[in-house]
C-alpha cells in the first residue's frame, strides 16, 4: 500500500480497506445490509403471510397444511438474521488484517523516511504520534461506522418501499414528515467544541495534579513536604469543576441522540395511524399491519443510538484520515532509508563557513556565524555550556538537517553535495541520548558498520573487547548473541554505563573516517570515566575524532580546544594557550578545578 | 513476565472471591454517590417495567386491528391502544435516555472522583519504599484503571437487578400467563448466550497469551525504527532495513495468529448462533402451536414473536456484553481492592528535637522484593550543626542511605533517630516537621512560581515577602516573572531554564523552615561555572544545621566538615578531606582518577 499525498476525507477509509482487501471488504459490506433487510421488510413480510395465512385457517377458509410454508418461511429468516453476523465479522478480521500487513508497514515507511525536523517539532511530533497511535483500528473503525450508516439506510429504505407497496399515499405522508425532522436532528449534532475544549483543560489539569499526587518520580519531595493533602483538595476542585462542564456537555449528546430515536418513536407511530384505516377499510390485511409495525418498532430500540454513534464515528475518522493525508504530506528526506556507502570517502579536511541555524520555528540563531576548520587525524574538544549549540553541530554533519546558511565543507566539497548515503558513512557519532537496540549485543554492535550485520562476531567482539566489554560479555548467558533488554527471549538486562560502552564499541566498529563523542562519560562513574579518557588515545589512534563534554578533565585528549559560546566559537588553541588566554575556558577549567586542589 | 502476571491472577481469585468482590465494593460504591445509586435502581425498575409493558401494549394494538378488521371493533378503539402504546414508548424511551445520562455522566463520573480521591489518600499514608518497587508501580496503575472499573462493574449489578430483573420477571408473568410452557423461551434464549461466552472468552485469553510477546516485538521494532529515543542513530547507521525485515516478519506471524484465533471464534460463533436460532425456532414453534391451537389470539402471536428478536437480543446483551465486561473488570477491581487493602505506614505523634542530631544505629536495609541488602550495618551519628558529604560509585547506596537517614525508609535492621525521634515508631509527619531538602530529582510542578516555592510548606500562610526573599537567596533571576506566573508553557505560562529551575527547587528547600536539610546534587549536565555556583549555594544552605549532601562529582565534597565514603552498601571510610586522602583507600581513589584530568603543566 501506499500512502498518498492528498487530502483524505472520511469516505477514504473504504477506499483504503478496499485496497487492502477487495474481496472480503465487499462481503464485509454486503452481508450487514443483506441483514437488515431480512431484519425489517423480510421479517414483515414473513410475519404477515404467517399471521394472514393463520387467521384464514382459524376461519377454516384454508387446509391446515397452507400453514407449513409460512412457517418455514418465518424460520428461514429468523435463521438468516441470526447466522450471518459471524460471517460478516470474520470477513471484518479479515480485512483488518490484511490492512494491519499493508497499512501499517506503508506508515513505518513514510515515518523512517520523514524529515527529521519533524522529529525534533512539538507540533508535527504530536501528529506523528497521533497517527501511529491505532492506526488500524482508526480506519476500520471508520469503515464500520459507514457500514453501520448504510444499514439504517437500507433498513428505513426498504421499510418504506414496503409500506409503498401496499399503500402508496400512507408512504408518501410518512416520508413528507421524516425528512425534514431527519435534517434537523443532523443539525443538532453539530457540535459544541468550545465546551468540549474547556473541558479537556480541566482534564488535562487533574490527570496533572494526579500525577503529581500518585507518581514515583516527586515521591521523595511528595513525602517530605507532605502537601497530598492541599494538592489533593485543590484536585477535588479542579475534578468537580470539569466534571460539572462535562455532565452539560453529555447530557447535550443524549438529548441529541435521544432525539432521534423520539424522533423514530414518533414516526413509527405515525406509520401504524396511518395504517389503521387501511386495515379497516381491507385495503391492506391485517398480517401485514403487525409486520410493518413490528419491524418499525424494532427499529426504534437500536437505531436512534446507532444513528449518532455512526454519525459521530464517521466524523472521527473523517479527523483522523485528515491526520494520515498530513502525515503523508509531510516532507520527506531523499534518500533518507538508504544505508551508508561500504567505502567510506576518506575526510581530509572539515570546514565550517560562516555557518548559521536555527531550528525550524525557533527565531533564535542557536549557530551563529559558526567558523572552524578542522585536519585529519587530529583530536579536537569542543566545550561550552549547555544549549550553546555543541550536539546541533553533530546534527548538521550527518545530514539531518540542511536548512543552514553558510558552507559546510568536506574536503572542499559542499556536504550538502555529497550523497546522503556517503554522509553516513563519513561520521560515527556516539549520542548524548545514545540507542539502547534491544537485539543481541552482537548485532548492537555490529550495527556500527551495517554492512557488517551478516558476518561473523569476530569483528563485532573485537570492538566489545576495545570497549572493555569482555567481562560483561563473560558474565550473560549466551555470550556476545545475548539479547539485550526484555524485550526477546532470555534477553538480559545491563547498567546505564554498560550500554554507554556498547555505544562506544559501536562506534568502534564503524568504518567512519570521523567521530564524533557527545557526552560520552555521563553514565559513567568517576573511574570508568577516567578509565575511558586513558584508553581514548589507543581506541582513537589515527582517527579524526570530535570530543563534546563540559567535563573540562576530558579536554587533555585533545590536540586543540573550541569552545564555543553564542553559536560561534569564541576561543580555540591548546589548552595552554587557552589558558594563558585567561578568557571563558579558564574560568570554567578553574571553576571545575577549584575542586581538586 | 506474561505468565507471572496469570499466575498471579489465579491466586488473586482465590483471595478474592466474585461474592467477596462485591460484597466489598458495593458499600464502596455506594458510598462515593449514594442519592446517585438509588436513583440508578429507581430509573432501572420504571424502564424495565415499560419495557416489558410496550410487549403488551403492542399486543392489545394488534389484537384490537383485527379485531377491527374482522369488523367487531371501531376505528376508535384501535387509536385508544395505539395512544396507550405511544404514551409507553415515550415513556420509555425518556426513562431510557435518563437513565443512560445519568449512568455515564453523572453516576460514573462523579463516583469517579469519589474512588480516585480514595486512591489518592491511601497513596499518602503508603510507605514511600513501594514506590522502588516496580511490581507496586503496575499495580498502582492497574489500581486507577479499577476506579473505572468498580462503577461500570456496580452498574451491571444494579442493571442487572433493577432493569434486567424487572423485564424478565415482567416478561415471564406474561408469557406464563399466555401459556405456561413460553416461559421456556426465556431458558432458550439464555443457555446459548451464556455458552457462547464461556468458550469465547477462553479462545481470546489463549490468543492473547500467544501474541503477546509477538506484539511486544513487533512493536519494539517500530521503535527502533520510528521512536524519538531511536530515531537519528537508526537513520545514520543505515540499520531501517535491518529493523524493517524484522518487523515485517514478527508483524507477518503475529497477523497469521491472529487471524486463525478469529477465524476459529467466527466458527464457532456460528454453531452458537445456530443454537440460538434453534431456541428461537422452538419458540416460535410454541407461539404457532397455541395460536393454532386457539389459546392465544393472533395479535399475541405476533406481539410476542416480535418481541422474541427483543427477549434474545437483550439476553445476548446481558450475557455477551455486560457478563463480559464483567469479567474483564473484576481483575481491575480487585487490583483497586488490593490498593485499599495494603498495610499503611502509622506511627506516633512527636516533635523532634534537632540538637540531638541524626543517629543510625547498626542498620541494614533492604528493597521489597529483592534478595540482597542495599544497606549493610551502617552507623552514623551526624551531630547538631554537622554538613556530612556522601560519596560513592554509582549504586554504592548513597540515594538510599539518605532516604532512611531522613526516615522517608524505615531499615529492615537497626534504627534510626531524627532530633531523637525513632523513624519506625514515630509518625511521617512528625519526623519530617523540621526537615527539608533540595532532592536530585527536584521537580518542576506545572503551577504558578509561588505554588512552586510554598508547596514545600502548604501548612504555613504564605507571605509574599518571604516567598521573595527565598527566591531572591537562591539566586533565582526574577526577570519579568510574577509570583503567580504559570511556570509552563502548556498551561499559557513562561518557560523558564534548567538552571533557574534549580534555583526554584533550592528556594522551595528553603522556604520549609528546617533543622535538617538534605541537599541532593543534580546529576543532569551543567556547564562548570553553573555547577559551581550550586555548589556554593548547598554549602550556604548547610550552615549552622545538620545536613547532607550527597554528590556524584567527587570534587564538590571538600566544603563537608566530614566524608561518608560508601561502597557496596557499606561505609568504608570517614573522614575528613585530609584524612581520606591521607589513607590512600577508595576515596583517595576516585580523587586521584578525577583530579589527574586537572592537573596539566
Amino acid at each position: 500500500m501506499i500512502l498518498k499525498n492528498k487530502k483524505y476525507k472520511s469516505y477514504d477509509t473504504l477506499r483504503l480497506a478496499l485496497e487492502a482487501s477487495p474481496v472480503c471488504m465487499i462481503l464485509y459490506a454486503l452481508l450487514p445490509t443483506a441483514q437488515s433487510i431480512m431484519e425489517t421488510a423480510v421479517t414483515a413480510v414473513a410475519t404477515a403471510n404467517f399471521v394472514d395465512t393463520a387467521t384464514s385457517i382459524l376461519k377454516s377458509v384454508r387446509p391446515y397444511k397452507d400453514i407449513y410454508p409460512a412457517l418455514a418461511m418465518v424460520l428461514f429468516t429468523l435463521a438468516f438474521v441470526n447466522m450471518i453476523d459471524a460471517a460478516a465479522r470474520l470477513a471484518a478480521s479479515k480485512v483488518s488484517a490484511n490492512l494491519r500487513c499493508s497499512l501499517k508497514p506503508a506508515m513505518v515507511k513514510v515515518f523512517a523516511a520523514l524529515d527529521y525536523k519533524h522529529i525534533e517539532n512539538e507540533k508535527s511530533w504530536e501528529l506523528i504520534s497521533r497517527v501511529s497511535r491505532d492506526s488500524v483500528k482508526s480506519v476500520m473503525d471508520g469503515v464500520e461506522a459507514w457500514i453501520q450508516f448504510a444499514q439504517i439506510i437500507v433498513s428505513i429504505v426498504s421499510v418504506l418501499v414496503l409500506i409503498v407497496s401496499q399503500v402508496w399515499w400512507a408512504a408518501l405522508i410518512i416520508f413528507a414528515f421524516s425528512v425534514p425532522m431527519f435534517w434537523l436532528s443532523m443539525r443538532a449534532g453539530k457540535k459544541n467544541y468550545q465546551a468540549e475544549r474547556d473541558v479537556e483543560k480541566f482534564n488535562r489539569r487533574t490527570e496533572y495534579l494526579g500525577e503529581v499526587l500518585t507518581g514515583r518520580e516527586n515521591v521523595e519531595e511528595r513525602t517530605l513536604f507532605g502537601y497530598s493533602g492541599d494538592i489533593n483538595r485543590i484536585w477535588k476542585e479542579q475534578y468537580e469543576a470539569g466534571r460539572k462542564l462535562q455532565a452539560k456537555v453529555t447530557a447535550k449528546n443524549f438529548m441529541i441522540s435521544k432525539g432521534s430515536s423520539m424522533l423514530l418513536a414518533l414516526i413509527s407511530l405515525l406509520v401504524a395511524l396511518t395504517l389503521i384505516g387501511p386495515v379497516i377499510k381491507g385495503q391492506m390485511s391485517v398480517g401485514m399491519f403487525m409486520g410493518i409495525v413490528s419491524a418499525v418498532f424494532g427499529m426504534i430500540q437500536g437505531l436512534g443510538f446507532q444513528m449518532t454513534r455512526s454519525l459521530e464515528n464517521i466524523s472521527r475518522a473523517g479527523e483522523y484520515m485528515k491526520d494520515l493525508g498530513e502525515f503523508a504530506s509531510l516532507g520527506e528526506s531523499e534518500e533518507a532509508l538508504t544505508e551508508p556507502d561500504s567505502a567510506p570517502v576518506p575526510v581530509d579536511s572539515l570546514e565550517f563557513c560562516n555557518v548559521r541555524f536555527r531550528y525550524p520555528g525557533s527565531s533564535e540563531y542557536i549557530l551563529d556565524g559558526l567558523s572552524f576548520r578542522l585536519e585529519a587525524g587530529r583530536h579536537y574538544a569542543f566545550v561550552g555550556r549547555n544549549g550553546a549549540g555543541k550536539t546541533t553541530i553533530t546534527k548538521l554533519l550527518t545530514g539531518l538537517y540542511t536548512e543552514y546558511e553558510g558552507e559546510i565543507l568536506v574536503n572542499g566539497k559542499e556536504l550538502r553535495g555529497y550523497p546522503v548515503s556517503a554522509v553516513k558513512a563519513m561520521f560515527s557519532v556516539v549520542y548524548q541520548d545514545f540507542a539502547k537496540y534491544y537485539i543481541s549485543m552482537k548485532e548492537n554492535i555490529a550495527l556500527g558498520d551495517i554492512h557488517s550485520m551478516g558476518k561473523e562476531a569476530e569483528d563485532a567482539a573485537g570492538a566489545a573487547r576495545l570497549a572493555g566489554l569482555d567481562e560483561v560479555i563473560d558474565r550473560l548467558a549466551n555470550g556476545i548473541h545475548t539479547p539485550l533488554g526484555k524485550i526477546l527471549k532470555g534477553g538480559q538486562d545491563i547498567s546505564g554505563g554498560q550500554w554507554q560502552r556498547v555505544a562506544i564499541a559501536r562506534s568502534l566498529a564503524s568504518r567512519a573516517p570521523v567521530r564524533i563523542l557527545d557526552e560520552p562519560t555521563s553514565a559513567l562513574d568517576p573511574i570508568s570515566e577516567s578509565n575511558l579518557y586513558r584508553d581514548f588515545e589507543k581506541l582513537m589512534e589515527g582517527k579524526t575524532t570530535v570530543f563534546i563534554s563540559h567535563r573540562l578533565g576530558s579536554t587533555k585528549l585533545a590536540d586543540e580546544i573550541l569552545v564555543i559560546d553564542g553559536g560561534k566559537i569564541m576561543e580555540r588553541g591548546t589548552h595552554e594557550e587557552l589558558m594563558a588566554e585567561n578568557g571563558r575556558y579558564a574560568e570554567m577549567f578553574e571553576a571545575q578545578r577549584e575542586w581538586y586542589l | 513476565m506474561k505468565q507471572g502476571s496469570i499466575m498471579n491472577g489465579k491466586s488473586e481469585k482465590a483471595e478474592y472471591g466474585l461474592f467477596k468482590v462485591i460484597v466489598k465494593i458495593i458499600p464502596i460504591q455506594v458510598r462515593s454517590a449514594p442519592w446517585n445509586c438509588l436513583l440508578e435502581n429507581c430509573l432501572g425498575v420504571m424502564h424495565g417495567l415499560l419495557f416489558a409493558l410496550s410487549v403488551v401494549a403492542t399486543q392489545y394494538l394488534f389484537d384490537a386491528v383485527s379485531d377491527a378488521a374482522a369488523g367487531r371493533a371501531g376505528y376508535r378503539e384501535c387509536v385508544i391502544c395505539l395512544a396507550v402504546l405511544a404514551a409507553v414508548i415515550f415513556g420509555q424511551q425518556i426513562v431510557n435516555g435518563v437513565q443512560n445520562f445519568h449512568g455515564m455522566g453523572i453516576l460514573l463520573p462523579k463516583s469517579a472522583g469519589g474512588l480516585t480521591e480514595l486512591i489518592h489518600k491511601k497513596i499518602e499514608r503508603i510507605a514511600p519504599v513501594r514506590f522502588e518497587d516496580t511490581g507496586f508501580l503496575d499495580d498502582l496503575n492497574k489500581a486507577k484503571e479499577g476506579i473505572r472499573a468498580i462503577t461500570m462493574f456496580c452498574m451491571v449489578l444494579f442493571v442487572c437487578v433493577s432493569f434486567y430483573g424487572v423485564y424478565f420477571t415482567a416478561i415471564g408473568i406474561y408469557l406464563f400467563r399466555l401459556k405456561p410452557m413460553l416461559l421456556l423461551t426465556l431458558l432458550l434464549a439464555f443457555i446459548p448466550a451464556m455458552l457462547a461466552q464461556t468458550v469465547k472468552v477462553r479462545i481470546f485469553v489463549n490468543l492473547e497469551e500467544e501474541s503477546a510477546p509477538l506484539r511486544r516485538e513487533c512493536d519494539y521494532y517500530q521503535k527502533a525504527i520510528c521512536d524519538r529515543e531511536y530515531f537519528k542513530e537508526t537513520r545514520i547507521l543505515g540499520a531501517f532495513t535491518f529493523f524493517y525485515q524484522l518487523f515485517e516478519d514478527t508483524m507477518k506471524g503475529l497477523s497469521g495468529k491472529i487471524w486463525r484465533t478469529e477465524r476459529k471464534a467466527a466458527l464457532l460463533q456460528l454453531m452458537l448462533d445456530f443454537t440460538t436460532f434453534a431456541g428461537m425456532a422452538a419458540s416460535a414453534y410454541m407461539l404457532f402451536a397455541a395460536t393454532m391451537e386457539g389459546e392465544i389470539t393472533v395479535g399475541m402471536f405476533a406481539a410476542v414473536f416480535a418481541a422474541l428478536t427483543q427477549i434474545f437480543a437483550i439476553m445476548q446483551e446481558v450475557v455477551r456484553q455486560h457478563m463480559g465486561n464483567m469479567n474483564k473488570d473484576i481483575g481491575k477491581v480487585v487490583n483497586f481492592l488490593r490498593l485499599l487493602d495494603m498495610p499503611e505506614r502509622t506511627g506516633a505523634e512527636g516533635e523532634p528535637d534537632f540538637t540531638k542530631g541524626i543517629t543510625a544505629e547498626n542498620i541494614s536495609f533492604r528493597y521489597p522484593g529483592r534478595d540482597t541488602p542495599s544497606i549493610k550495618n551502617v552507623s552514623l551519628h551526624i551531630a547538631d550543626g554537622e554538613t556530612i558529604a556522601i560519596v560513592g560509585e554509582n549504586g554504592a547506596g548513597k540515594s538510599t542511605l539518605v532516604r532512611l537517614l531522613t526516615g522517608i525508609y524505615r531499615p529492615t535492621e537497626g534504627r534510626v533517630l531524627v532530633g531523637g525521634l525513632d523513624t519506625a515508631r514515630y509518625s511521617a509527619s512528625s519526623v519530617w516537621k523540621g526537615m527539608s531538602g533540595v532532592f536530585q530529582k527536584y521537580q518542576r510542578y506545572k503551577m504558578t512560581l509561588k505554588e512552586n516555592v510554598t508547596i514545600s510548606d502548604t501548612a504555613a500562610e504564605a507571605k509574599p515577602d518571604r516567598i521573595r526573599a527565598v527566591l531572591e537567596e537562591a539566586g533565582f533571576e526574577r526577570d519579568n516573572i510574577g509570583l503567580e506566573d504559570m511556570l509552563s508553557p502548556e498551561y499559557g505560562g513562561v518557560d523558564i531554564s534548567g538552571g533557574q529551575w534549580q534555583r526554584v527547587a533550592i528556594a522551595r528547600g528553603l522556604y520549609r523552615v528546617n533543622g535538617f536539610i538534605v541537599l541532593d546534587e543534580p546529576t543532569s549536565a551543567i556547564d562548570p561555572v553553573e555547577e559551581t555556583k550550586i555548589y556554593k549555594q548547598f554549602a550556604h544552605l548547610a550552615e549552622g544545621k545538620c545536613a547532607l549532601i550527597v554528590t556524584h562529582r567527587i570534587g564538590s565534597v571538600k566544603l563537608a566538615d566530614r566524608i561518608i565514603v560508601m561502597d557496596a552498601g557499606k561505609i568504608v571510610d570517614i573522614g575528613t578531606h585530609d584524612e581520606l586522602t591521607a589513607r590512600s583507600g577508595q576515596y583517595a581513589k576516585m580523587w586521584e582518577a578525577q583530579a589527574q584530568w586537572y592537573e596539566r603543566m
